[in-house]
Order: structure tokens, then C-alpha cells, then sequence
């Protein structure tokens, strides 16, 4: 099972310093879940996790070792990552381009083996689009995409497994589909899961580990139970909330208080009457 | 899911891919049997037509009169170039248009193919070099005019449109300077102005034909071999990098190869008007888009060249390059693509 810690990270785009000196430790063999307003730094971390993105200061570590001196493939078979908004090029079938979750366990000459075969059979099976691998992916719904892209990352057969928001533009079905599916991996395969979630409670009932970020840094980070409570939410969202608990999963749950609509509070009722 | 279930649909795999394999198989077989058909009908026409029992006996080392020269020396040679250079342009084209996903970003639209035959033109006839000189010479003006749209066109990141806008700012300018140079050397016919402005495979030799035949090999072999980093390139640059492809190293190899191949083939034929725009396009409807048509496009590109010269040659009023064949082919086709993206809103 292999450990990705992160030390002093601080990273931007040309002058604009996005990440300011951030630590993080990400438990083996569970599911992590950035939580963050827009613009705190959520997708810079991924991008430096998985070494799109060269930090200017601190480094990433995966067992130990600092990711800039793996080789590209050979982190590649050791941590797989889906994009935010990966492009499926026109026509491409289900299986093609699961296929190509096997880029790096392939060298320019070697040819496809059983192997490979048996990581895709695997891969289709285990997000259940082995019946249509055969359909083009542009004539999917976005719920049957996002499973299809995931299958790509799974036929990588790598320890390690980052998300940017696998969850964006589907319906609460699709997302809940989404959400049983990485613990269905996470618990078969023992595959590190991690990541980029808007739905602050999905994240705490999914996830085991929460990592909380406000401008560029870990605000906290933890269980769920420690993390997701009424004055995280007011200093890292800023907005008002009610913390309770999620009748189904006992995880903590939060619903947000805006201006309007909200019943007045216990105390000012009393006074009134 | 027990293990025998995974072994059989490992199988599965195996056989789907077997099996579109076999179907891309089929379609270069039956491409290249056009090629051939093709290449039949230009040895056999001439001012006469010479018949197919003595084309045969030229071809197997007999000499027959009359017909011996016309094939060996005039067609032949005209065929050969035709379908190297046609593969090159194919082959560069659909490589620009696939790393920039976009239709319009085809060597011939954006300047590299006229830079390419500005060198060529320069060096013969100012210069009054030749053969492999001017190849080279080519070859390099090709990666300058690309070095210089990229970095024209750099701001924060290489935009797809904003880079094809100028290249066809550069591609104006070049012309330009090839046209200044030309009207310098009054001695030539049009016929050799018209190569250098639209591509003609007047006059081929074989001797002419083999810088061709060698950049083919030496660069697009390799890219066929290393074509998965390609396909994985089109699922976007963060997935790609997830799978472990180099970006900058590969980018650079494919572009650069696919430079030096429209640079060469310009070197001996002139910038074939749009074979290289058209070529991916039409190999993308006859193969699908699932993955990247490289065999395809190459075939298609010697397909248009060789019967463009046919058509300009044989079935038109008036002998024309084929540069002016291929050009009024592929002249309405940008036009329809610059209305479709304006109205799709294309502009970033």
C-alpha cells in the first residue's frame, strides 16, 4: 500500500501563488476527500499530487520517495488520476478507450498481452460497462461516461487513484452511483482514493479522511466526525450552517442557513411572545 | 466474479480488439488496392492509351517501343513522387490537425508548407542549389516558421485558433516572398512558378522521388510505432500525463517529424495545394474517428495527389498542375470550415 505526504507544497500559476507552504498526510488504503471553497487550491493540490503541476517550493512524496524522480511511467502504474473534464475523442468505443488505461504498463514494442486483457475484462466489470464496450462513448449518458472513464483509470491497476470532481454535471443518482462505486474499489482492491468533492455532505459520508482547505492551505484535516462542523464551514465556506447527524450513515451532515427562508431562532421567538 | 468468468471475458477483450483490428486491416488493403488500380490507369494513359498487355511487358523488363520511355521515364517516375508525396502531406496533415484538434491546423493552411517552399524555391533560384540542399533547406525554414507561429501565438499557454489565425498571417507573408522571388527570375515558365505557389509533380524523376521515399521511412515510421502516445494525447494533456506520456518530449517528436515530412515532399513537388488539410478529414470518414487515421490519411493524400494530377493532366481542358486540381477541391471545404466555426462560435 503506498503513502502520499505532502511537505512545505507551495505552488501557483506563473506569479500567482496559489498553495502557501501546505503539509498533508493522505492514510493508505482509504478514501480522502479535499473540501474547499471555489478558488482555495483544491485542484492545484490533485495537480501536484500527481505531478501535472511542478511546485515552486516542498515536495510530494509517494513512499517515501519524491514524485519528481519516478520515472513518467512508472508513476504512472502507481497512481492514476481523472481529470475534471477529460476529452473523449469522437467515435472512440468504451473499450478503446478503456484500453488506454494501459498505456504505461506497455512499452513502445511490446505488444498487448493477457494481462492487459484481464485489466480491462476487470476494469469493465467491476464500473459494469463490460455490455456496452462495444457502443461509442459520445452516445453515453453522463452517468455511464464518468463509470467509463473511471474503468480507464481502474485498467491503469494503480495503488493509488485521484479524482478532480468525478461527480460535476451528474444527477444525485449518478453521483451516488459514482460515490459506491470508488468505495466498491477502495474496499475490493484496496486502491487510496482521493478526492476533489463540491458536496461537502457526500464528502463526510463517503470519505474517511476530510482535508479542509482555505486559501491555499489545510485548514484541517481528519475523520469526518472532527472535521465537518458548524465553525469549519462558517471559516472555510463562510456561510451560517446547522451540523447534525445524517440519519443514514450517522456521518455528520450540514445544512447551510442563508438570509431568507429560515425559521427564526428558539431565542428570538421567546422574546418575542 | 470467479476467475474463469474474468479469463472469458478477458478473451473477449482480446477477440474485440482482434477483430477492429482485422477491420482496419481490410480497409488499408482495399485503399492500397485503389492506390494500385490508380497508379495502373496513370501508366496506361498517355496522348495514347498504351494497352495493359504491353504495360505489363514493360513492368517485367521487356522492351517495347514506344511505350518503354513514356512508362519508365515520364509515368513512372510522375507516380512515384504522386504517391510519396501525397503520403507525406496526408500524414503531416492529419499529425498538426490531431495535436491541435482542429481541421484548420494543417500545415498548408498555416505557413509551414509555405515556408517550406519559399526555402526551396529560394536556394534553387537564387541560390542554385539542389537535390538534398534544398531539402534540408526546407526542412529547416518548415521548424522556423513553426518555432515562430508558436511563439507568436504564445500567451499564458498556445490557444488553438489564435495560433492558426497567424499561421495564416505567415502563410500570406511567405507567399508573398515566394512570388517576389519568382518574378526575380524571369527566365522561368509558369509551369515552375505555379510549383512552388500550389505543387506540381511535373517532370518527376525518380532520383527526385527518393528524399521522399527516405523521410517517409525515417520519420514516419517511427510515428507509426510510437502512435499510442498519440491516441492517449487526444484524451486531453492532464490524461495523457496521468498515463504516463512525456508531453513536451512526444509533442515535440510529432511535430517535429511531421514538419520535416511536409518540408521534404514541398522540397521536390511544391506545397500540393490542401492535400495535407484534406486528407485527415476524408480519412476520418472512411475509418472513423475512434483512432487517429494515419494509415488512412497517408493513403488518402497519395490517392488525391496522384489523381489530381490525373484529372489535371488528362480529363480537364488544358494541361493543369496538380496543385490547381487539388486547390479547387480543397478551397470550398475551408471556406465551409471557417463558416461552421464562426458560427459555432469558434473564436477561442
Amino acid at each position: 500500500m503506498s503513502t502520499l505526504n505532502v511537505a512545505g507544497l507551495e505552488a501557483g500559476y506563473g506569479t500567482r501563488k496559489i498553495l502557501t507552504g501546505l503539509d498533508v498526510a493522505v492514510p493508505p488504503g482509504g478514501i480522502s476527500a479535499i473540501v474547499g471553497a471555489n478558488a482555495c487550491g483544491k485542484s492545484t493540490l490533485l495537480r501536484c499530487l500527481s505531478r501535472l503541476l511542478r511546485p515552486s517550493a516542498g515536495r510530494v512524496m509517494l513512499d517515501g520517495r519524491s514524485v519528481r524522480d519516478i520515472p513518467t511511467r512508472e508513476l504512472a502504474r502507481r497512481m492514476g488520476l481523472l481529470p475534471q473534464s477529460p476529452i473523449a475523442p469522437d467515435g472512440i468505443t468504451v473499450a478503446d478507450l478503456v484500453s488506454h488505461g494501459r498505456h504505461p504498463h506497455q512499452g513502445l514494442l511490446s505488444r498487448w498481452t493477457h494481462a492487459d486483457d484481464r485489466a480491462i475484462a476487470a476494469a469493465l466489470d467491476a464500473t459494469r460497462t463490460t455490455d456496452i464496450a462495444e457502443r461509442e462513448v459520445d452516445q453515453l449518458s453522463g452517468g455511464q461516461r464518468q463509470r467509463v472513464w473511471i474503468a480507464m483509470a481502474l485498467a491503469q491497476e494503480t495503488d493509488i487513484l485521484l479524482l478532480d470532481e468525478p461527480t460535476t454535471f451528474l444527477d444525485v443518482a449518478h453521483q451516488i452511483e459514482v460515490l459506491d462505486l470508488l468505495v466498491d474499489l477502495n474496499q475490493a482492491r484496496g486502491t487510496t482514493i482521493i478526492m476533489v468533492l463540491h458536496d461537502l455532505n457526500l464528502a463526510a459520508r463517503y470519505a474517511d479522511h476530510l482535508i479542509a482547505m482555505r486559501g491555499g492551505n489545510v485548514y484541517a484535516a481528519g475523520a469526518p466526525d472532527t472535521v465537518l462542523t458548524e465553525r469549519m464551514v462558517q471559516e472555510v465556506f463562510g456561510v451560517a450552517c446547522r451540523v447534525m447527524p445524517d440519519p443514514t450513515s450517522g456521518k455528520p451532515m450540514m445544512l447551510p442557513v442563508g438570509r431568507h427562508r429560515a425559521s427564526p431562532a428558539p431565542e428570538r421567538q421567546e422574546v418575542a411572545s | 466474479m470467479s476467475n474463469l468468468a474474468h479469463t472469458d471475458a478477458a478473451a473477449w477483450v482480446g477477440a474485440l480488439r482482434a477483430s477492429r483490428r482485422k477491420a482496419r486491416l481490410r480497409l488499408v488493403a482495399i485503399m492500397l488496392g485503389i492506390v494500385v488500380a490508380g497508379v495502373g490507369l496513370t501508366l496506361v494513359t498517355g496522348p495514347t492509351m498504351t494497352p495493359p498487355s504491353d504495360l505489363l511487358r514493360v513492368l517485367t523488363g521487356h522492351d517495347v517501343p514506344g511505350a518503354s520511355f513514356s512508362i519508365l521515364e515520364l509515368r513512372l517516375p510522375r507516380a512515384v513522387l504522386s504517391i510519396l508525396a501525397g503520403m507525406s502531406f496526408g500524414l503531416g496533415g492529419v499529425i498538426f490537425q490531431t495535436l491541435l484538434r482542429n481541421p484548420l491546423a494543417s500545415p498548408d493552411i498555416i505557413g509551414i508548407s509555405a515556408g517550406a517552399s519559399a526555402a526551396a524555391v529560394f536556394t534553387i533560384v537564387v541560390l542554385g542549389w539542389s537535390g538534398l540542399a534544398v531539402s534540408v533547406a526546407a526542412v529547416v525554414a518548415g521548424m522556423i516558421v513553426a518555432l515562430l507561429i508558436y511563439l507568436l501565438a504564445w500567451r499564458d499557454g498556445v490557444s488553438g485558433a489564435r495560433l492558426i489565425l497567424i499561421g495564416i498571417g505567415i502563410s500570406a507573408m511567405v507567399d508573398s516572398m515566394i512570388a517576389y522571388v519568382l518574378s526575380r527570375a524571369p527566365a522561368w515558365s509558369l509551369q515552375d512558378a505555379l510549383r512552388w505557389l500550389t505543387g506540381s509533380v511535373n517532370g518527376a524523376t525518380l532520383s527526385e522521388a527518393m528524399p521522399v521515399l527516405l523521410s517517409l521511412v525515417l520519420l514516419g515510421g517511427p510515428l507509426l510505432v510510437r502512435r499510442d502516445n498519440l491516441e492517449a494525447m487526444r484524451l486531453g494533456d492532464d490524461t495523457a500525463a496521468a498515463l504516463g506520456v512525456p508531453l513536451r518530449f512526444e509533442k515535440l517528436v510529432f511535430v517535429m517529424a511531421a514538419v520535416g515530412l511536409i518540408a521534404v515532399a514541398t522540397a521536390v513537388s511544391g506545397p500540393i495545394a490542401f492535400v495535407a488539410f484534406l486528407s485527415g478529414p476524408i480519412a476520418a470518414r472512411i475509418a472513423g474517428t475512434g483512432r487517429t487515421p494515419l494509415l488512412a490519411s497517408a493513403i488518402v493524400g497519395s490517392l488525391l495527389v496522384l489523381l489530381g494530377d490525373y484529372a489535371g493532366q488528362h480529363l480537364l481542358s488544358g494541361r493543369y498542375p496538380v496543385g490547381v486540381v487539388t486547390g479547387a477541391l480543397g478551397a470550398p471545404y475551408l471556406v465551409y470550415l471557417i463558416i461552421r466555426s464562426h458560427r459555432s462560435g469558434g473564436g477561442s
